[in-house]
């Protein structure tokens, strides 16, 4: 679908970007996860990490398990620091009927990944799974807490569908609009404040790419918080007399194979760019969908190659090129890479 | 129910384990045949179901956190009438009437949820089950329901750190409709659990995890004809007793076993985790077990 945007509205005449209001999309995570707890059946697990899920109002609403006082009744039950266990105790409440949500840091769900594929994905439940924090803008917590395999490994469960919002309005509506899908629903989440990008007329609907900027020969493909650097990085490009396109799929997976191949048709370039490791995430999903398209395109990944540092978000993504200085740089890379001919084969 | 037919059933479940082993030619004799009492007990004798109706909600449930004892625990389902005879043809063999990504219709080789059959988990990577049991214990006191949970444990499963922390939860959530059994019987895949790491002492652990504990471990080369309680119906029973009782907390009971309980020539051995027996070794394992069901049969006329 299209959901066309007004570049000035994030740029001045100069291509600088203008300020921003931002929000964090953790906030809109747990506000919408209170709505649903009023008209739906299912409980929240959480690991020690409530304050930063943002699951903590859901808590105060609907109560804890086991204490004063809705004891058998409270709807949030606390698994401590123990990820691993939540995951497969998430498996045992499925059996009986019960719908989990799992909370914890992308980077900590990883270790929960095999109870979860055991408990969970094989018998087929459907749960829902938040994995915030992902990405090197996690920042100053350094590589420990800053998850760049999440996706991938959450693509590769079958029956499994990845959401990643770009801002606070689409991290509700993904949240209220997924949250019935059958099997594993996972949704990564930055821990920064994401600038608005969304208005009120948006309507997120699963599973469909959005095309945010118009045009022609390179299309740019973004999901979560990149998108917003791919935004401005699609204004400085537009200055260097390129005209992309930019199309955000906050549906990683599956990705939305009828917006990518009607991009495909005018489009010599793809470029995609996350804050995950470019095997397996966002990348690998828009090179499937492209391999079923009767044209081959040529595709830029850019992604995180290797594990970061402590630093500040802004900082770190300059410093790994996912900036819109970063993204535009290597845009225009392979943009002149691309108008070289080709040495001739032998 | 009378000691000795428990006696029988538990010859019966090793008789069904050896030829579901023997004719798969793969899965785990051993640790079937170190629970066979324990599971007959809990399906004879602790649990309540309604046979005719495995699916339903008020059922106790096992979980089988040992997954790899699928000969002893399908078994077990099939003397209870939870499973059909015919589907015990299917063990470990491909399902060829589902479409792929169907339901299948199989016995799988580690235990795959199946609530029609019974089989309320899927486990068979250690550890899961007891944690998955924790959240099974939980959903049952948010929905009211009476139903009793217990999990079957291994020694070897006791190495995972998962279940330190489906221990530690238990404790805290008050799961006393929870019951764990431990099958003690010191050997796992490669070696003696002592060899492979140190589990001693087992039932302070648990004790210092806030569980109640029924019965302790004794050290393998410790252990007497006599101290085997995780054979003798009459300790298992009056420790499920024990462990209903219990208020406030879980309980687990440390059941000292023996691998391959039953064929002296596996008893004891690690080997026997998970080989299947040759033509040889299964009709002569065959013909113990039956002549010692012949026994069980003339003692329970006399």
């Amino acid at each position: 679908m299209k959901y066309l945007l007004d570049l000035n509205q994030f740029v001045d005449a100069s291509g600088r970007s203008k300020p921003a209001e931002r929000r964090y999309v953790r906030d809109a995570f747990g506000e919408a996860l209170v709505e649903l707890g009023a008209t739906r059946d299912f409980v929240v697990l959480g690991a020690d990490l409530d304050k930063s899920t943002k699951t903590l109002r859901f808590r105060e609403k609907f109560g804890e398990f086991g204490k004063d006082p809705f004891y058998e009744r409270g709807r949030w039950i606390s698994c401590g620091v123990s990820e691993a266990f939540m995951c497969a105790a998430a498996g045992g409440l499925a059996a009986r009927g019960v719908k989990p949500v799992i909370t914890t840091f992308a980077r900590f769900l990883e270790r929960g990944y095999e109870p979860l594929l055991q408990s969970v994905a094989i018998p087929g439940f459907d749960a829902f799974v938040l994995g915030s924090h992902g990405g090197i803008a996690t920042g100053q917590d350094g590589s420990s807490a800053q998850a760049i395999e999440d996706i991938a490994l959450f693509r590769t469960l079958p029956n499994t569908t990845v959401i990643c919002p770009a801002d606070y309005a689409e991290t509700k509506q993904a949240t209220l609009a997924a949250f019935e899908r059958s099997g594993i629903v996972y949704m990564r989440l930055s821990r920064n404040p994401l600038a608005d990008i969304f208005a009120g007329n948006y309507t997120f609907r699963l599973g469909e790419g959005i095309e945010l900027v118009p045009g022609k020969g390179i299309t740019l493909v973004s999901t979560g918080e990149t998108t917003y650097q791919a935004l401005l990085a699609v204004a400085k490009l537009k200055k260097q007399r390129l005209n992309p396109r930019l199309i955000h799929l906050p549906t990683v997976h599956p990705p939305d194979q009828v917006t990518l191949s009607e991009a495909a048709r005018d489009t010599e370039l793809f470029v995609t760019i996350e804050d995950h490791s470019p095997r397996g995430g966002l990348g690998d999903a828009v090179l499937e969908a492209l391999s079923q398209t009767d044209t081959p395109r040529r595709v830029v990944k850019i992604g995180v190659e290797m594990y970061a540092e402590s630093g500040m978000p802004a900082e770190l993504y300059q410093k790994y090129g996912l900036d819109a200085d970063g993204i535009t740089k290597k845009v225009l890379a392979a943009v002149k890479n691309e108008k070289r001919p080709a040495k001739a084969v032998a | 129910m009378d000691i000795r037919e428990k006696k029988r059933l538990a010859n019966r479940l090793r008789q069904i384990a050896l030829r579901l082993v023997y004719e798969a030619q793969s899965g785990h004799l051993g640790g079937s045949y170190s629970a066979a009492e324990i599971l007959i007990e809990l399906y004879f004798e602790q649990m309540r179901f309604n046979s005719k109706r495995p699916d339903s909600l008020d059922n106790d449930i096992l979980v089988l956190d040992k997954g790899h004892a699928t000969p002893g625990f399908y078994a077990a389902q099939y003397l209870a009438d939870l499973l059909p005879e015919e589907l015990l043809k299917t063990y470990r063999r491909i399902d060829q009437n589902t479409t792929t990504g169907g339901p299948l219709n199989t016995l799988q080789g580690h235990p795959k949820f199946w609530p029609q059959r019974g089989i309320w988990f899927s486990t068979g990577s250690l550890g899961v089950g007891i944690s998955q049991a924790v959240g099974t214990a939980i959903a049952e006191k948010m929905a009211g329901r009476q139903t009793r949970v217990y999990v079957l444990v291994s020694d070897g499963g006791m190495q995972e750190g998962i279940m330190w922390e489906a221990a530690r939860n238990a404790a805290y959530h008050k799961l006393d409709h929870l019951t764990v059994v431990l099958d003690l019987n010191w050997c796992q895949n490669d070696d003696f659990v002592f060899k492979t790491t140190e589990l001693l002492p087992v039932a302070d652990k648990w004790k210092s995890f806030g569980w109640e504990v029924i019965g302790s471990e004794i050290a393998y080369h410790e252990r007497d004809g006599t101290s085997l309680n995780g054979h003798d119906f009459e300790w298992l029973s009056h420790a499920f007793q024990r462990a209903k009782a219990i208020q406030g907390k879980p309980a687990i009971i440390i059941g000292n076993t023996v691998k391959g309980r039953g064929i002296a020539e596996i008893e004891n051995d690690p080997d026997w985790h998970a080989k299947p027996p040759t033509r040889e070794q299964y009709e002569k394992w065959l013909a113990i077990l039956q002549a010692e069901e012949t026994a069980l049969r003339a003692s329970e006329r006399s």
